[in-house]
Order: structure tokens, then C-alpha cells, then sequence
């Protein structure tokens, strides 16, 4: 038995002595194989937990982080694991991180977010809320980053770096009117894009028009620019794409911020801006409120060309006076609701360059006020929106000059638009997120030219009503790796109250007796706007999406009611005007590099018919200086657009971002029908006027430790002048030449709230013309101080 | 009361009342851009002047004979902007004077001379309007006398003026004498000249153009008229002109006034003649009341050139 025992012994005692010398070597990993390692993701800063980060420990499977930011790995054979985590609008972690054995705090990973904004939320594109990169359409967001950094005097001119963007803001900050156009669609016709307010359109019925000088930069928190018809859920004016202005919302806490500003053709300008948000916790409210007034004036500059400068004495500074005031305030309560209302008034006064006798010259002058009332909110499964708006402009403009003797004429429009836009959303299953909605709205103009130098005075007026109702589907498939978007809307509109007349008529008015309709008919007209998306990700940071939409754009009030001079001629009313289509054929692809970079491209065709062009009726009028072409605004012509975009956005290192995009249009004429045979013009073939077709724009954002830099580069392509694309009577040439321009801000914060700020806006003076060669500002250098007060509770 | 109190704070957040000084304030600066001044509502003041120089109501005038209305206006309180004058004769109204004007403190004080036509009687009707849009009339009656009086003219031939870079020519007409001066001739006759010429393109056509100091484009092609204290206006009718209602023959025929007053006609007139071409005939009147004609012998069609005129004008 010993012999058998001592050899049972010899023969496991190598076993047992294998054993323990394995266990002696490599105690960790025979201990850690039952290790887990826990882990919380959250913000660098702020701190708030990140739900849905994938996690990936070495060769592990990936998990999501869960609901708290938290996630836990088990089954670790290591004392150290590669740790791997990523989530969109973050810069990707990663870092080899110890596992203590046996530990249950949790290892914390702080995610810093990109300035680049891939994660970031949208609203415009659906009317619901949907991740940027989820939504099958091109949308570019400019984030408060951006908007804080960018080198603007107006809220338009941030949209500089927008790929394909086209900015027409001639004069500056002394410009009365500025408008925002993209992807070929004609750079002065505001109406075939849509521009929004948190949500409310701002576009008048008027014109299409949108006062850009009301909208201050400080006030908002980011744009949304969403690329293609938009129609299927907003309607009119959407044909183009649409800009969607939101406003800040703020934040606990008492806080202000003042500004004060001095620049070229002494500049000035001013801003205060207040907010504070309390919590009522008990009652699970929160109420908030802020104010925004801001101001400017200028003494301005000689727009007017040398040779106008020659032939007119009475060419003066065009100079500028503004001031606007918005109150917002509101209260979130339980359950996710929310009530706002927001009043925003605006009046400026806008010099235009001549002064005869009048106290201050020629000038326009813009009196708004816009209200909305806005609710948000859960009923059952449905999220709700309802928004109620009012938005009213006096329009002045007073007119002198002296040719054989003095003329002097002032305009006053009212115009005026309400409405009523309501959504509701829900999910359907797991598949489907339904909306649906109506939209009322009723916009009107009533406008009179009083002559003062005679006893004429022109009246116009009309107004359009409408209405519509709206489905979509936004569908998911195959966990979520493709989403199909549907959705149909129908406008009915009715314009109504029509009519054109003068009254005791002179030399000043006289020609245009003939063309008087004192009562004009009322026209009925219907649009169906269908849109369909499909976006296939093969990654969770790639997507491809291909997309089909139709849209349209009403017929303006001020082409449906009134006649008047226009350059080259006289336009006449055109009551049976009827809405401009568009069908619209688009895709798209992005990608995001692991190290954040992020790539777009899109590529669109569309095709417009019934398109709205002035064509000669054959007939000449002379209004007082010899025989001038009669035009009518019509459906006349086909219209093709083909362009691509492109944008790489990056953070080659943290603190510095850099974007450098590139839009092509190609924005012609296919058919052009005459009116009358005696027309000798023939667009067909003739490429659309103000539309750029190479823009392109560069920049970056570097948070220095000794001055912060934001600097752009723009390049605008040349533009053809003329709808018959020939040399232009006034410029002696066919095309506006194109420009680059280079702007630069330096700033810096400093201890006690204090700011400075320096910027230059076309840095190297680059002249740029209009259509009646005047030329814009040139540099324009502003020095800026800033203070900050209160606290965030 | 309470109750109310407590509903009223419940829905204004009580932020608002800590800061609502400052939002009063907000408030306040937005009246105060919205601020207008006040109108007048005063009527203009209007008399036609007596005297032996004017045509008295109901006073008779022969055919061709001169019409002088005298005008004393003022705004009443705000300027005086407009001035029309029109005819009454066979149950057409034309008009004479359509004038806009700011008259100040001063007011105006001006007189027109017209040429009584063919009808028996002729109504003139002569209405001002301030700039609160107030209008005030006033009107006389003329019938027509026995006899005629048309009058002779004055012919001038060979007459050449240099386009704005002609370095060569003299550019100042003044047309009541046929005198054409230079720039350094002008000086001291400044208030004399009634014409001058330039050419440029408009339309894209090229256009020899005639013009008269006061007409604002004047001063960009000859910048020394823009400092000369008294500028004259003369008047073309390019309506006549663009229409050839005026033959040449009919200019070589004349030889009294009577072709010079009734070719002019009022309704569609301008300081600034286009389109001037070799052979138009341009009836004009000039700030002195006086119609003549112009001939166009020669339009040259660049900067350099020349424009060769005969004007039939009344003494």
C-alpha cells in the first residue's frame, strides 16, 4: 500500500507540482478569467451619460452603453484590456486601460464632442425629430460652434459656409434686401426656399419675401438647412429646400450677455441679451423666458458707380438705423410638455443713396412684428406640435429724385401672414413612425404709391388662403440599417380679394390706366407634393440614400396684383398666374472616418416646369422716357438643374476644425413658350440668371489657448446677368465676374466675463457689383467687447 | 384679491418680476422708434397775377398770340409740390404744365406764356398741391381774338457742336442767339445756354443725345456745369421726335412761328433728347417760354464726334 501510495504520490505529485507551477506563473489570468470590468460613458463636459455608445474590449463583442452611460464586460482573461468607444458627433475613445481585479468602480470614459455635427438632431427635414445622418436627405447644420465662431455681421450671411449655398446680400449690413437660395435655384427669387423661425415660416405671401435684418445671430442656437424640394411636409416656397432658424433655449440660472460693437463707415451696434429658466421641481415645471434687444446704425457708403456718381448730384450715403427686440418665454411641464410664445419687433431704416429735399433721402423702412404661440406635447402615443403665428410688415419706402423736374412718391404695403400648423406623430409598431398634419394660413398685401409731386396714387391688393393636409411613413427595416421615408401632401390655395387701380392719374401714372383691374377674379388652385427616401447604412458611421420629390411654389401676391415698373420695362398683374413645379431626383452618400472626419457628397437632377418668367405680350409702353417692352409674369418655360455637392469636415487635432465644400449648378432654360408671336426673344437654351455655377468655401475654427481664430474662404462663381444671357446695357458684359473672399475673426474670452472680438469681413477688399453696378462694401473691420453676467443655478 | 394674485404669479414666472424693470425698459426704447411727427392739414395758397404783362380773364387773344399766366403759390404751412396747368378748348383737356416742385417758405412765384390756338375759348385751369396732398385751383378764360399773330423766327444754320470728348468744337448752345461756346468761352454766359450734347449707348443702341443744363446727366458728361449757380432747362419733345411727326421739308418751310408752337406738344416732353439721329426734326421750348425746332444735319456716333443742328426758334 505505501509502494502504491508512494507511487500514487510520485505520479500526481508532477500533476499536482504542474498545477501549482502554472498557478504560481500565471496567477492574474487564472483569477481574472472570471473578471468583469464595468465601465460609464459620459460627456467631457457637462457630464451627462451618453446611452448607446458601442463598447468593445479587445476581440469582445460589441455592446451598448445602457440608459445611465453604464456597461459592463465580462469574461476578462487580461490585467488590461484595448478599450474601444465610439458614438456619433464624439471623438472616438480609445486607450488600453487596466482591469483591477476584483474592482466595481466603474471606469469612466469621457467622449468629447465633435464640432462637427453628425449626431446632432434635426427637426425640418421630417417635421419630427430625427438624427442628421438618420434622415434620408442632405441636411447641413451650422451649431451654435459654428455660428459662435463664424465671421458674419447678419444671421444670411452664416450660411456662407453651407455647401452650394447662394448668398445675395449686395451692400452688407446696409442691404434692405437679402436673399438665400441653393442648389441653382435663381439667387434673387427668396420664395423658392422656405425659411423658417423655430418651425413658423417667415416667407411673406407678398413677395416670397423674407426681412433677413430681423433675425439677429445672437438669438439662436443653430440653422438647419435641408436640401431639396421640402414640399411633402411644408408646402409652398419648400421647392427649393428649406432654412430652419432655431432659437436658444435657456438655460437655468439668471444669465446676460452685452455687446458692444464699432466698425467701418462708423458702424455701431449694440446687444443685450437675457434669459433665466426655473425649475419648479414639486410641480415637475420648468418656466423660462429671455430677451433679446439689439440695435445698430451706420453711416454707411457711396454705392452708386463713378459714372452714376457723374450724372446724379444727389447721390449720398446709403446709411442704415435698426433696432429689434424678441421675447420669448415659456414652460416645459410634466410629461414632456411645452407651451411657448415669442414676440419679435423689428424697425430699421435703410438709406439708399439719394437725398433731394427729403430729410433723410431715398430710404426704406421695415415696421414688423411677428407673434407665435407654440405647443408641444404627448396625448396617448402621439407627440403633438401646434404652432399659431402672426407676422405683420409696414413697408415704406420713400422715393425722390429729379430728372426734368422733382419727383417724390412714397410706398406703403402692409403685408400680413397667420397660420395655423399642426403635426402629429407616433410610432406604429416597431417599423413605423407616422405623421400626419393640417396646415391653415392666410397672407395678404394692401399696398398704395401716394405721389406727393402729383395727385396719383396706385393701389394693390390681394390675398391668398390656404390650405393642406399631410401624411408620412418613416420606416425602418433590417435593424435599423435601412429607412424608408413616404409622404404626400395637398395644397389647396385660393386668391382672393384681387385688385389693381389708380386713382386721378397724371403724366406720372397715365401709361399704366389700360391695365387697371379693380376687381380681379379669384383663382382656385391645387398641388400634390409626394416625396420618397430610402437610406441604406452599411456601417454604423456610412450611409447611402436615394430620394424622389416633387415640389412647388405659389404664385406671389405681388405677381398675382400688381403692375408696375420693373428694369427694362412694365410688368403687368397676372391674376390667373398659376404655381411653378419642380420634380426632383437626388443621392447622396456620407461616411465618418474612425478619427471623425466626415465625408458628404450629393448629386441631384431637377426638372421644373410652368416657371415663373417675365416674357414680352408684344406690347410698349412709354413711361416717360420713350417706348419700353410690356412684360407679364408666366408659366412659360422647362427648366433643367444638375449640380453635386461635396464637404469634408474634420479635427485633425482637438481644438482645431477645418471644412473645405464645393456646389455645381448647371440651371438652364429647356423651353420657352412665347406669348405672343411678335416676341422676338427665345430663352430656350439660356442659362438661369444669379445663380454661381462653382461655389466653393474653406475653413476652420482653432481654439488657441492665446486667441481663438475662425477664418473662411469663399469662392463665388460668375453668374449670368441677363435672362437672354447677352451684354448687359449697364455692366457692358454678359456674366457678373466671380470673387473670392476671406474673412478672419480673432477672439478671446477673458476673466470676469469679458470678451473681445476682431473681425474682418472681406479682408482683402474685393469689389463686387450689382445689376446696376453698384458696388459692395469692400473690407469691413468691426472691434467687439463682450461681458458676461449671472449664474446658471 | 389673493387668489388672483396667486393665478397671476403662477403664470408669469416669477422671474419676470425680478427683472421686469428691465424688460419695461426693453419696452419703452421699441415705442419710441415707432413714433411719427404729425401732418398738415392746411389747403396751398393760389393767386394769378394782374398786371398789363398777363392775359386778363376773359380778356381775347389772337390766334398765335401770346397766353401769360402768372402763378403766386405757396405750400400753406409745408412745401408746395406740384403745379398743373391745363387747357380746355373744343372739349379736350390737354396738358400744359405737369410739374412736381418743392417750394419751401418762398413758395413759387413764376410765369408761363403759352400760344392761343384756333378755338373760340379756352379754359385754363391751373392747380397747385402741398405735400399734405392739399390742392387749390384757380382758372381763366380766353377767347380768341380776331387777326393772327404769328410771329417771325429766328434762323440759324451751320451750327456744330462737340460730343462730350470732342476737344475741337465748341459744346454750349445758346439757342435763342445761335452761339456756340466752349469751355473757356462759356465762362460768364453760363446762364444763357439752352443746349448741349453728348452720345452714349442706351438700349443697346447708339444714341446722340441732346440735352440742357439742368437735366442731371448733363453734369456727368460736361462736369463744369455742375458748378454753374443758373442751369436752364429746355424741354424736347422726343415723342415728336421718335414719331417723325416733323418732316424736314415742313422745317425748311417754315417761316413763321406757327409750325414751332403747334408741333410742340406737351404731354410727353423731357430735358433729355435720345436718339437725335441724321435727318429728326425735334420741337423744344426753352425755360423762357420760347418754341423752336431743330433740324439734325449730321449726328456723329461716338464720344468724339459732332452733332451739326439747324434751330428755327422765336425771337
Amino acid at each position: 500500500m505505501f509502494t502504491s501510495l508512494k507511487t500514487w504520490h510520485t505520479h500526481h505529485a508532477c500533476l499536482i507540482g504542474l498545477l501549482l507551477l502554472i498557478l504560481n506563473i500565471l496567477p492574474g489570468q487564472a483569477l481574472r478569467a472570471q473578471s468583469c470590468f464595468n465601465g460609464l460613458v459620459i460627456h467631457a463636459t457637462g457630464g451627462e451619460s451618453i446611452q448607446g455608445a458601442y463598447v468593445k474590449a479587445g476581440n469582445m463583442e460589441v455592446i451598448l452603453s445602457g440608459k445611465a452611460g453604464d456597461f459592463r464586460i465580462c469574461g476578462i482573461h487580461t490585467d488590461s484590456i484595448l478599450l474601444e468607444v465610439t458614438h456619433l458627433g464624439f471623438v472616438p475613445f480609445k486607450a488600453r486601460v487596466r482591469v483591477a481585479a476584483g474592482s466595481e468602480k466603474p471606469f469612466v470614459v469621457r467622449m468629447t464632442a465633435l464640432s462637427i455635427p453628425i449626431g446632432e438632431v434635426v427637426i425640418s427635414a421630417t417635421r419630427t425629430e430625427t438624427k442628421i445622418l438618420e434622415t434620408p436627405v442632405r441636411v447641413n447644420l451650422i451649431t451654435s460652434k459654428t455660428l459662435q465662431g463664424q465671421v458674419s455681421q447678419k444671421v444670411d450671411e452664416v450660411l456662407q459656409v453651407v455647401p452650394g449655398i447662394n448668398i445675395n446680400r449686395p451692400f452688407g449690413p446696409l442691404s434692405s434686401k437679402a436673399t438665400v437660395t441653393m442648389r441653382g435655384v435663381n439667387g434673387k427669387e427668396q420664395g423658392r426656399v422656405l425659411v423658417l423661425m423655430d418651425g413658423i415660416p417667415v416667407n411673406k405671401s407678398d413677395g416670397g419675401t423674407v426681412d433677413w435684418n430681423m433675425f439677429d445671430r445672437e438669438g439662436l442656437d443653430r440653422i438647419e438647412v435641408t436640401k431639396g424640394a421640402g414640399s411633402s411636409v411644408y408646402g409652398g416656397n419648400a421647392m427649393g429646400g428649406i432654412i430652419n432658424m432655431i432659437s436658444k433655449s435657456p438655460e437655468k440660472g439668471f444669465s446676460g450677455k452685452a455687446t458692444v460693437e464699432y466698425g467701418t463707415y462708423n458702424t455701431l451696434g449694440a446687444r443685450l441679451n437675457l434669459s433665466d429658466a426655473v425649475e419648479k421641481e414639486a410641480q415637475g415645471k420648468l418656466l423660462y423666458w429671455s430677451a433679446l434687444l439689439f440695435g445698430g446704425k451706420s453711416d454707411g457708403y457711396i454705392t452708386q458707380s463713378a459714372y452714376d456718381q457723374l450724372v446724379n448730384p444727389y447721390i449720398t450715403k446709403s446709411n442704415m438705423q435698426e433696432a429689434g427686440l424678441v421675447l420669448k418665454g415659456g414652460c416645459r411641464l410634466k410629461g414632456g410638455q411645452q407651451i411657448e410664445a415669442r414676440l419679435n419687433v423689428f424697425d430699421d431704416r435703410r438709406g439708399t443713396g439719394e437725398k433731394v429735399y427729403q430729410p433723410e433721402g431715398n430710404t426704406t423702412d421695415h415696421d414688423s412684428q411677428a407673434l407665435s404661440l407654440n405647443y408641444k406635447g404627448m396625448a396617448g402615443p402621439w407627440d403633438i406640435r401646434s404652432d399659431l403665428f402672426f407676422q405683420q410688415e409696414h413697408y415704406k419706402k420713400v422715393n425722390e429724385y429729379i430728372k426734368d423736374d422733382y419727383t417724390w412718391y412714397e410706398v406703403l404695403s402692409v403685408r400680413q401672414d397667420a397660420g395655423w400648423m399642426n403635426s402629429f406623430s407616433r410610432k406604429a409598431g416597431k417599423r413605423h413612425r407616422i405623421t400626419a398634419g393640417f396646415d391653415l394660413k392666410t397672407g395678404s398685401v394692401d399696398a398704395a404709391d401716394t405721389y406727393y409731386t402729383s395727385s396719383d396714387i396706385v393701389y394693390n391688393k390681394g390675398r391668398m388662403n390656404t390650405g393642406a393636409l399631410f401624411v408620412q411613413d418613416e420606416m425602418l427595416f433590417f435593424r435599423e440599417k435601412m429607412r424608408l421615408v413616404a409622404g404626400i401632401r395637398y395644397d389647396h390655395a385660393v386668391f382672393t380679394d384681387g385688385s389693381f387701380r389708380i386713382e386721378r392719374p397724371t403724366r406720372e401714372t397715365d401709361f399704366m390706366k389700360s391695365y387697371q383691374v379693380p376687381d380681379m377674379p379669384v383663382q382656385n388652385w391645387n398641388a400634390l407634393s409626394p416625396r420618397i427616401s430610402l437610406q441604406v447604412s452599411p456601417a454604423v458611421n456610412s450611409r447611402i440614400y436615394l430620394l424622389y420629390s416633387r415640389g412647388f411654389r405659389a404664385a406671389v401676391l405681388d405677381d398675382l396684383c400688381r403692375s408696375g415698373r420693373v428694369k427694362g420695362g412694365f410688368k403687368i398683374a397676372n391674376p390667373a398666374l398659376k404655381p411653378e413645379y419642380m420634380h426632383n431626383i437626388e443621392a447622396g452618400a456620407d461616411r465618418t472616418l474612425d478619427n471623425g472626419t466626415a465625408l458628404s457628397f450629393s448629386v441631384y437632377h431637377s426638372r421644373g416646369n410652368d416657371f415663373h418668367y417675365y416674357v414680352s405680350n408684344g406690347q410698349t409702353i412709354d413711361m416717360g422716357f420713350g417706348d419700353r417692352p410690356v412684360f407679364v409674369r408666366s408659366n412659360i418655360s422647362d427648366i433643367r438643374i444638375s449640380g453635386a455637392e461635396a464637404e469634408i469636415r474634420m479635427e485633425p487635432v482637438p481644438r482645431l476644425s477645418l471644412f473645405v465644400n464645393y456646389g455645381y449648378n448647371d440651371a438652364v432654360i429647356l423651353s420657352y413658350h412665347k406669348l405672343t408671336v411678335t416676341d422676338t426673344i427665345d430663352l430656350s437654351g439660356k442659362n438661369l440668371t444669379d445663380v454661381p455655377m462653382h461655389v466653393a468655401s474653406a475653413g476652420g475654427n482653432w481654439m488657441w489657448h492665446i486667441v481663438n481664430i475662425s477664418f473662411t474662404v469663399r469662392y463665388n462663381g460668375s453668374m449670368w446677368i441677363n435672362d437672354q444671357n447677352i451684354m448687359d446695357d449697364i455692366l457692358l458684359r454678359s456674366q457678373y465676374p466671380d470673387y473670392t473672399t476671406f474673412d478672419l475673426r480673432l477672439w478671446k474670452n477673458l476673466p470676469g466675463g469679458l470678451g473681445m472680438s476682431l473681425m474682418a469681413q472681406n479682408l482683402f477688399d474685393v469689389k463686387y457689383y450689382d445689376s446696376k453696378d453698384a458696388v459692395g462694401p469692400g473690407r469691413m473691420l468691426t472691434a467687439q467687447i463682450t461681458y458676461q453676467f449671472g449664474k446658471r443655478k | 384679491m389673493a387668489v388672483h394674485k396667486d393665478i397671476f404669479c403662477t403664470l408669469i414666472p416669477p422671474a419676470f418680476f425680478r427683472h421686469g424693470r428691465l424688460i419695461i425698459l426693453l419696452f419703452s426704447i421699441m415705442i419710441l422708434f415707432s413714433c411719427e411727427k404729425d401732418e398738415t392739414d392746411a389747403d396751398p395758397f393760389l393767386q394769378l397775377k394782374t398786371g398789363v404783362a398777363y392775359t386778363p380773364p376773359g380778356g381775347s387773344v389772337p390766334l398765335g398770340g401770346v397766353i401769360r399766366i402768372g402763378v403766386l403759390a405757396s405750400g400753406g404751412g409745408v412745401p408746395l409740390t406740384y403745379l398743373r396747368i391745363q387747357k380746355i378748348s373744343g372739349g379736350d383737356t390737354s396738358l400744359q404744365i405737369d410739374r412736381g416742385l418743392y417750394a419751401e417758405n418762398a413758395g413759387l412765384d413764376e410765369d408761363f406764356v403759352f400760344s392761343k390756338d384756333t378755338a373760340q375759348t379756352e379754359t385754363w385751369l391751373i392747380t397747385v398741391m402741398n405735400a399734405g396732398r392739399k390742392e387749390t385751383s384757380a382758372g381763366l378764360v380766353i377767347h380768341r381774338g380776331s387777326g393772327s399773330a404769328w410771329g417771325p423766327v429766328n434762323h440759324y444754320q451751320g451750327i456744330v457742336l462737340g460730343l462730350q470728348s470732342n476737344t475741337v468744337s465748341p459744346h454750349y448752345l445758346d439757342a435763342r442767339k445761335g452761339l456756340a461756346y466752349t469751355n473757356t468761352t462759356v465762362a460768364g454766359h453760363e446762364a444763357e445756354i439752352d443746349i448741349v450734347g453728348y452720345f452714349y449707348f442706351t438700349s443697346g443702341k447708339p444714341s446722340p443725345t441732346l440735352t440742357c443744363p439742368a437735366y442731371p446727366a448733363a453734369g456727368g458728361y460736361y462736369p463744369q456745369i455742375a458748378s454753374w449757380t443758373s442751369k436752364r432747362m429746355t424741354l424736347y419733345d422726343y415723342y415728336s421726335t421718335d414719331n417723325d411727326l416733323v418732316s424736314a421739308a415742313a422745317f425748311d418751310a417754315a417761316v413763321s412761328d406757327s409750325l414751332l408752337v403747334n408741333a410742340y406738344n406737351p404731354r410727353l416732353v423731357s430735358g433729355n433728347c435720345k436718339f437725335c439721329y441724321t435727318g429728326k426734326v425735334i420741337p423744344f421750348k426753352t425755360q423762357d417760354n420760347k418754341y423752336g425746332l431743330i433740324k439734325v444735319v449730321h449726328a456723329g456716333e461716338n464720344e468724339s464726334g459732332t452733332i451739326e443742328i439747324e434751330i428755327k426758334v422765336q425771337p
